[in-house]
């Protein structure tokens, strides 16, 4: 072989070593670099969905979105922190950082220190504050310093403070860092007001900027839907202020007031005190942030003798002038003696008298003629012991024990609203019944869904029919005349027809009843010919009086006088 | 044949130059992203900052708000109101 022939064959070689490789690189591992190449200038970033807002009923804004971020820094990036820190201080707390004296010399100092030390950790990242608005973000961009950055922040704007924030509920973040709500409405309709992120990937230049010509696929993030709610700014603002002044006038550990439209089961307005900002959660017990009225169960003491009644009427077991037999002095059930709540007895009581004087006698009376059977039944389709299925995330239901596990005197304390326990919601709902002519309806917060094509309304919805229409105008008639000669007379505003009744139940405490510890509680509607309202009342321990006719029922007229006024209804007689 | 290869060197030019006016253009593009990221930028911030302006109108119109400033204004909540049938308005004048 000669020389040209052996170079001729190591050319060969050489060729065919860089064919192979080449095959290698660019068809076996072609696809996996193409990956890589693509990963290092293209940006995929998420679209972040907007949450959707909450609605009065009037369109005003309950709650909506605030721009702003988190202000971080990258520790390891920034060379000088004193001096990065003393031009984040001037802007997060708007001081000039110059001839600055006393307090605010030292408050500037403090701060500038605070953030000196969070920039001197050996770290990657650290948050230096939270909740940054968007000018103040605008200011320190401007500034360019190195190593700060900003991160969006979802967050709630509440324009009404406080107010409705246990029917609203919060938005907090789940264990993968979403803002999701917790709680009420916001807990609720999280699918609906959250939204659907969206995808932007195009490729970049060296500098990070877009090419034009270069890929580009977006997904368009969807914004969540709106909430309109049936909830009354007006009826809300009247409520949780007069609900504020009762609380501190009677002393109470707390209370709630929830106003709904009858005929329709619209809640116009649902007040809890103590309550807290959903603006800052965080900083409050987390015991505050069940609401209440749907979610805590109390025992109805007197409220529940108009529904016990109304039961025994629709069975025509009584009529409003029946007399009852056994009412000349207190009842022995069971071993156990059942007495009026002042000690007076009246011997030819009918049963208007009954719930005018609240006696507990006559309504043994009359749960002796309803027996257990109807007695358990009404109870059940009153809706007690089952959810209502308002659009609350925290609803809950006390149970209502076993039929046969009811004893005699069960069915004696059971009709003056003892030894068995509802929820506020519940017991409006029920009361609402026989406001309506009988319907029992569905409670709704939200009145329609706004999507971005179209508005879907939530219609008002029957659960059942209970009572008759006649039945309902007869225990109307009554409980106007429990309002115009009962207890609570001298608080009633003159001219108007409130259908109501007192409730005061002694709280179980330890396996007895506590004498000096009640909920008071007031129920009632009004116009009673034709009601725009149903209300109740309701204060845990108050400590002026135990009695509902000398505590919820005072604000319940006040509240209701502020709303004749404000519905423009006026006075009858 | 001579005005065949004049005609060939015409076409020969304009094809040059249209590629290069090609790559000119797509240059432009593809640099052009520095001005397509201040627009989003901008219209980012002109929607937050539109958002923050309806907040602050929300606040403003806020039933705390307005409460506040009817009470500093000397308004205070009706206690007592008189209702009056029409006929006995009538019967005043």
């Amino acid at each position: 072989m000669d020389r040209t022939q052996i170079l001729r064959f190591f050319y060969f070689v050489a060729l065919l070593l860089i064919t192979v490789r080449l095959f290698y690189w660019q068809v076996i591992k072609g696809e996996e670099l193409q990956v890589m190449a693509e990963n290092q200038h293209q940006k995929t970033s998420t679209l972040q969905a907007q949450r959707g807002s909450i609605y009065f009923s009037d369109g005003s804004i309950l709650t909506t979105n605030k721009p702003t971020y988190i202000l971080f820094g990258m520790p390891k990036v920034i060379k000088d922190p004193d001096f990065v820190a003393e031009k984040l201080t001037k802007i997060l707390y708007d001081t000039p950082g110059i001839n600055l004296k006393g307090e605010e010399l030292v408050s500037y100092l403090q701060s500038t220190k605070k953030i000196k030390e969070v920039l001197s950790q050996d770290l990657y990242w650290v948050q230096i504050e939270k909740n940054i608005s968007l000018d103040k973000k605008l200011a320190i961009e401007k500034e360019g310093l190195p190593g700060i950055g900003f991160e969006n922040l979802v967050s709630r704007f509440y324009p009404e403070a406080s107010s409705g924030a246990h029917l609203l509920g919060f938005v907090g973040s789940d264990s993968g860092g979403r803002p999701t709500g917790y709680f009420g409405v916001e807990g609720f309709y999280n699918g609906e007001l959250k939204g659907s992120s969206g995808l932007i990937t195009e490729e970049k230049d060296a500098r990070g900027l877009p090419i034009l010509s270069g890929k580009f696929f977006k997904r368009e993030a969807t914004p969540g839907h709106d909430l309109i709610l049936n909830i009354d700014r007006t009826v809300q603002y009247i409520a949780e202020k007069k609900l504020k002044a009762g609380i501190l006038k009677y002393g109470a550990k707390a209370g709630s007031i929830i106003i709904l439209e009858p005929k329709t089961g619209k809640i116009l307005a649902l007040a809890s005190y103590p309550n807290y900002d959903p603006g800052s959660f965080s900083s409050f017990p987390g015991d505050l942030y069940k609401n209440p009225v749907v979610a805590d169960s109390y025992e109805p003491g007197s409220t529940f003798k108009v529904l016990v009644l109304a039961a025994a009427l629709e069975e025509k077991l009584v009529e409003s002038d029946t007399k009852c037999d056994i009412c000349s002095g207190p009842v022995q059930v069971s071993g156990h003696t059942i007495r009026t709540w002042n000690s007076k007895y009246r011997p030819e009581a009918t049963m208007t008298d009954v719930i005018v004087h609240s006696d507990n006698t006559g309504m043994v009376f009359i749960s002796r003629k309803l027996g257990l059977d109807n007695m358990y039944r009404y109870i059940q389709d009153f809706g007690f012991g089952s959810l209502t299925q308002v659009d609350l995330q925290d609803e809950t239901t006390p149970e209502i024990r076993n039929i046969d596990d009811w004893r005699e005197i069960d069915l004696a304390t059971s009709s003056f609203g003892q030894g068995i326990a509802v929820t506020s919601i519940q017991m409006v709902r029920a009361v609402a019944a026989i406001a309506n002519g009988g319907s029992l309806m569905e409670p709704q917060i939200v009145k329609a869904v706004k999507t971005k094509d179209k508005m879907v309304e939530i219609k008002p919805k029957v659960t059942r029919q209970i009572l008759s229409p006649e039945t309902t105008k007869k225990v109307t008639q009554i409980m106007v005349e429990a309002v115009e000669k009962g207890e609570s007379r001298v608080f009633a505003p003159k001219g108007f027809k409130i259908a109501g009744k007192t409730g005061t139940a002694q709280i179980p405490v330890a396996g007895h009843y506590d004498p000096d510890k009640t909920i008071a509680s007031f129920v009632g509607f009004a116009p009673a010919d034709d009601p725009k309202f149903v209300m109740l009342v309701r204060y845990t321990e108050p400590s002026s009086s135990i009695f509902g006719s000398e505590t919820a029922a005072p604000t319940f007229f006040e509240v209701a006088k502020e709303l004749f006024t404000y519905f423009r209804i006026t006075p009858t007689e | 044949m001579k005005s065949y290869l004049k005609y060939l060197k015409i076409i020969a030019v304009i094809f040059v130059l249209v590629l290069v006016a090609e790559v000119w253009m797509v240059n432009r593009l593809a640099t052009f992203g520095s001005k397509l990221q201040d627009l989003k930028e901008e219209q980012v911030t002109v929607s937050l900052q539109n958002q923050i302006l309806q907040n602050q109108i929300a606040e403003y119109v806020s039933l705390v708000t307005i409460d506040q400033r009817a009470k500093s204004l000397g308004f205070d909540t009706t206690l007592n109101l008189d209702y009056h049938l029409s006929k006995s308005i009538a019967s005043l004048h």
